[in-house]
């Protein structure tokens, strides 16, 4: 426990700030953070395949909206069946809500069944003002190259309810087709939506 | 047990509900202000959200986070219920984030219509409203409301509650305003008069579009002589701006707040990546090998052009005077006009170069809008004028005789005489030149350099190729009497140049400026004379000289007080140019016609009188409502300048038309016809 505590707080975070935040069509700041294995990832490392990143936090309404009816884990699994590398963030610090330290975070997404290749563990919340990530769910794709190709919002639906997930229009899924069409992606950028990100 | 007590009282003091809802952290009540309403007439309803307290709910944009209240209602009949209006709401930080919301119970007032026959509204509403401290809960409810149809019947005891919730909301506004986005700068201009804005102290301005700024930037309020400036930061990547529209709060000095619904103009403005990357699309896209073609045939033209014709024959002429002269002296005099072309084309480049990085707005053929260039020009060319018709000989440098000083001389002299084609040939480039120009100004130094080379080298071409070519210099007319008198003719061109220049100065600068330039001309004439006096004394020489450099220098000083130009006279239908204007015509779906000229282009005064102010164009202008622009260039306008620049051109003449409802211009040619703008028009009229 307190071993996980202190690979916690060691978890270091190198990124080259950027001036004023990601863009779509700029370079997706690069960072480094901890795995709930304890091993470190690099987003440049990554270079050569699509990225996905996901800010969540458990315990907030509108991630379980997506959660508990399985559309976040068959857009994570559509995704990475595909080849995209889809990492979660939880960028909520200790005491707040949705913070989970290695041991908690490893059984949910057991529990939940997620599809997800890595959950990076953000208590300082310095990867999430890196890109400035206001709520949860909030997504950020990343082609190979590591260009920043869509941010915002998960779907159109700004609602806790379930079944505001019918005939919602899907922009994570529906960016990541685009983008593998070699289309342009529209839209780009959506305001997210969801609970705020509990720095 | 509090919570029981609190419910009960909310449902003494409050009119007859409609409907109910408690959920974990809140309340959802649902009032008319009718208890019976007639049928298919509108009524009100107020919904009221009442959060625990310190919990907070949000404003249809809920700011960084959040959700604002959502409503899906199921309408028995015909009956129709509105978009809820809001009360102003407040800024609530939270951490980095900042959320647009309320800390305590709101009502939101919907306007809702009666169905047309039945004898009940009735109306189920599921109902989504997100209430937080710091974590959020969302709260959901479903309920059914029934209103009675028949004979209308206010609900007094509801009257309370609507009127609170109306003074809750914005006031509608009267004011202009812009909202203007410029990258990552959003600024609000909301048009006042000075007495409104006099006690203002801050102000905020809640988007309710996504995207529009930062929610958690500062707000900068700047009083301006037409209103008030908000400033603030947008984030990079935001979502794409679909309204400007959203509630101005402000504060005054006396304490006191309100709070303005605001809808305004929507301008996105493009910014340019660096100065010298100037718009890419519009210019019109020629390689350089074109450009290179068009700089050459544009140079060799521009030896027809009136205002260089003269110069070049007074060359010609000068070359068939000098049939005695050796192949390698004319060679010789054709390379130094050419070099004499091209270094002054090279130092008008440079000017522009750093003029351009200076960031000024200056097109090609700037120096003749220099009042003081225009007048030494005139000056110029009078003495020219002068010389030719005999008063005496122009020699460029110092008078000598015999034969290798003859020579010397004309090599000095033809190379005076390039610069001297080169700088009056600018103002006639343009119009031949522009997309060439435009083109080269908006590329790297070593191109523009490459296009003025060639340009340079045109202008040169057909007497370079004289002093060549043997064959070429046997066609030129045997030397003669007759030379004489063409010469005397060639001063009456040169005449004519100069009046045309005093038109351009006197257009430029007023009448106090004209009459210094009258006697500056005067005063060289006396000079000249002074100067035959002397006959070889050096003493009246430099009297001669010092007359001169006093006439000059009267022009250089500027010694007259330079009129604001006031553009637009003149014609009956013509507007000034200013985008704003033109923006707001072509909302309103007007054809417009929209025209840049200078006094001095010579180019644009034939086209306007053969084709923008012929009878036939003004009676199509009439017939099809077309509104006429004209955007003066004379003396340098930014505003114009920027408009040139995205047509690809350094200078004038433009001329677009836009078609009604188009946004997008026709642009016209360079050079109109009789029929050019009617056949256009008639065109689009159709369409």
């Amino acid at each position: 426990m307190r071993l996980i505590f202190a690979i916690i707080t060691l978890l270091g975070v190198s990124a080259a700030s950027l001036a004023d935040g990601p863009a779509p069509g700029k370079p997706a700041p690069d960072f480094t953070g901890m795995l709930t294995s304890g091993k470190r990832i690099t987003l440049s490392d990554l270079r050569g395949k699509p990225v996905m990143l996901e800010w969540t936090n458990h315990e907030c309404p509108y991630v379980r909206k997506h959660y508990s009816s399985g559309n976040m884990q068959r857009t994570q699994r559509a995704l990475t069946e595909e080849g995209v590398t889809w990492i979660s963030i939880i960028s909520s610090a200790p005491g707040k809500q949705g913070y989970v330290e290695a041991e908690e975070a490893e059984k949910l997404s057991v529990s939940r069944g997620t599809y997800n290749d890595m959950l990076v563990l953000d208590p300082s919340g310095e990867i999430g003002r890196l890109y400035g990530a206001k709520t949860t769910p909030q997504m950020f794709l990343i082609d190979a190259d590591g260009v920043l190709q869509y941010m915002g919002a998960i779907d159109d639906r700004p609602s806790s309810r379930e079944s505001s997930l019918e005939g919602a229009t899907n922009h994570a899924l529906q960016a990541w087709a685009q983008l593998k069409a070699g289309e342009a992606i529209t839209p780009n950028s959506t305001q997210p939506y969801g609970c705020s990100v509990k720095y | 047990m509090a919570v029981c007590l609190a419910l009960g009282w909310v449902g003494t003091a409050q009119a007859k509900q409609l409907g109910e809802a408690v959920a974990s952290h809140s309340s959802l009540a649902i009032e008319a202000d009718m208890t019976s309403v007639e049928a298919g007439q509108p009524f009100w309803l107020a919904i009221t959200i009442t959060p625990r307290p310190n919990w907070h709910g949000y404003w249809k944009n809920p700011g960084d986070s959040g959700a604002s209240p959502a409503f899906d209602w199921r309408l028995g009949g015909d009956a129709t219920i509105g978009e809820p209006l809001y009360p102003t709401p407040r800024r609530l930080p939270l951490g980095p984030l900042v959320n647009y919301g309320y800390d305590g119970p709101i009502t939101l007032l919907l306007p809702a219509r009666a169905p047309s026959g039945g004898t009940s509204f009735t109306a189920s509403l599921e109902a989504e409203w997100l209430i937080c401290e710091v974590e959020c809960v969302p709260q959901l409810s479903d309920l059914t409301i029934e209103l009675p149809v028949g004979p209308a019947r206010v609900d007094t005891a509801a009257s309370k509650i609507f009127q609170e919730a109306r003074s809750a909301l914005p006031d509608p506004s009267y004011w202009g305003s812009d909202l203007t986005v410029r990258g990552d700068d959003i600024s609000l201009a909301v048009y006042m008069a000075p007495e409104e804005t006099a006690d203002i102290v801050s102000g905020y301005f809640f988007p309710e579009s996504v995207g529009v700024l930062d929610y958690a930037s500062e707000q900068t309020i700047s009083v301006t002589p037409e209103g008030i400036t908000l400033a603030a930061h947008r984030p990079a990547g935001a979502p794409d701006i679909q309204s400007g529209a959203g509630v101005l709060t402000l504060v005054y000095a006396d304490g006191q707040s309100a709070a303005f619904d605001m809808d305004p103009m929507l301008k996105v403005v493009t910014v340019e990546e660096t100065a010298s990357d100037a718009p890419a699309a519009p210019v019109p896209t020629i390689s350089i090998w074109d450009a290179v073609f068009f700089a050459l045939v544009g140079g060799l033209i521009l030896n027809l052009m009136p205002c260089v014709f003269p110069i070049l024959s007074l060359k010609a002429f000068a070359f068939v005077s000098a049939n005695y002269k050796t192949a390698a002296n004319r060679r010789k005099e054709g390379w130094a006009y050419t070099v004499g072309i091209w270094i002054s084309f090279m130092a008008i480049v440079a000017a522009l170069l750093v003029l351009r990085a200076g960031g000024t707005a200056v097109g090609w053929g700037f120096q003749l809008q220099e009042p003081v260039f225009v007048g030494l020009m005139a000056l110029l060319m009078v003495v020219v004028a002068l010389s030719l018709s005999g008063m005496f000989n122009i020699q460029f440098g110092i008078e000598g005789a015999g034969q290798s000083l003859a020579a010397r001389e004309g090599v000095r002299g033809a190379f005076f005489k390039g610069v001297l084609a080169a700088l009056v040939a600018t103002p006639c480039t343009a119009p031949f030149m522009a997309p060439a120009i435009g083109f080269a100004l908006t590329q790297p130094v070593l191109v523009v350099l490459i296009v003025f080379s060639f340009l340079a080298l045109g202008l040169a071409l057909p007497f370079l190729a004289l002093s060549y070519s043997p064959a070429l210099a046997r066609i030129m007319p045997r030397p003669g009497p007759w030379m004489e008198k063409v010469k005397e003719g060639l001063a009456f061109p040169m005449y004519l140049t100069a009046a045309w220049l005093l038109y351009v100065f006197t257009r430029e600068t007023g009448a106090v400026a004209m009459l210094v330039l009258l006697a500056a001309i005067i005063g060289i004439v006396f000079a000249i004379w002074i100067g035959k006096q002397a006959a070889g004394r050096m003493p009246i020489r430099v009297l001669a000289w010092a007359v001169a450099a006093f006439a000059v220098y009267g022009i250089v000083s500027k010694p007259w007080v330079e009129p604001v130009h006031t553009p637009g006279e003149g014609y009956v239908e013509e507007v000034a140019y200013s985008g704003e204007r033109l923006t707001s015509l072509l909302d309103d779906g007007k054809p417009v016609f929209v025209y840049f000229t200078a006094d001095w282009c010579i180019t644009c005064k034939v086209n306007e009188r053969i084709a923008v102010l012929a009878s036939a164009t003004q009676q199509a202008f009439r017939e099809t409502g077309t509104v006429v622009m004209k955007g003066d260039w004379t003396n340098r306008n930014a505003e114009i300048g920027a408009v040139l620049a995205r047509h690809g051109r350094a200078g004038v003449p433009l001329y677009l038309y836009y078609p009604a409802g188009a946004r997008e211009p026709v642009v016209l040619p360079e050079i109109l016809g009789p029929g050019s703008i009617t056949s256009i028009i008639t065109t689009h009229k159709d369409n």
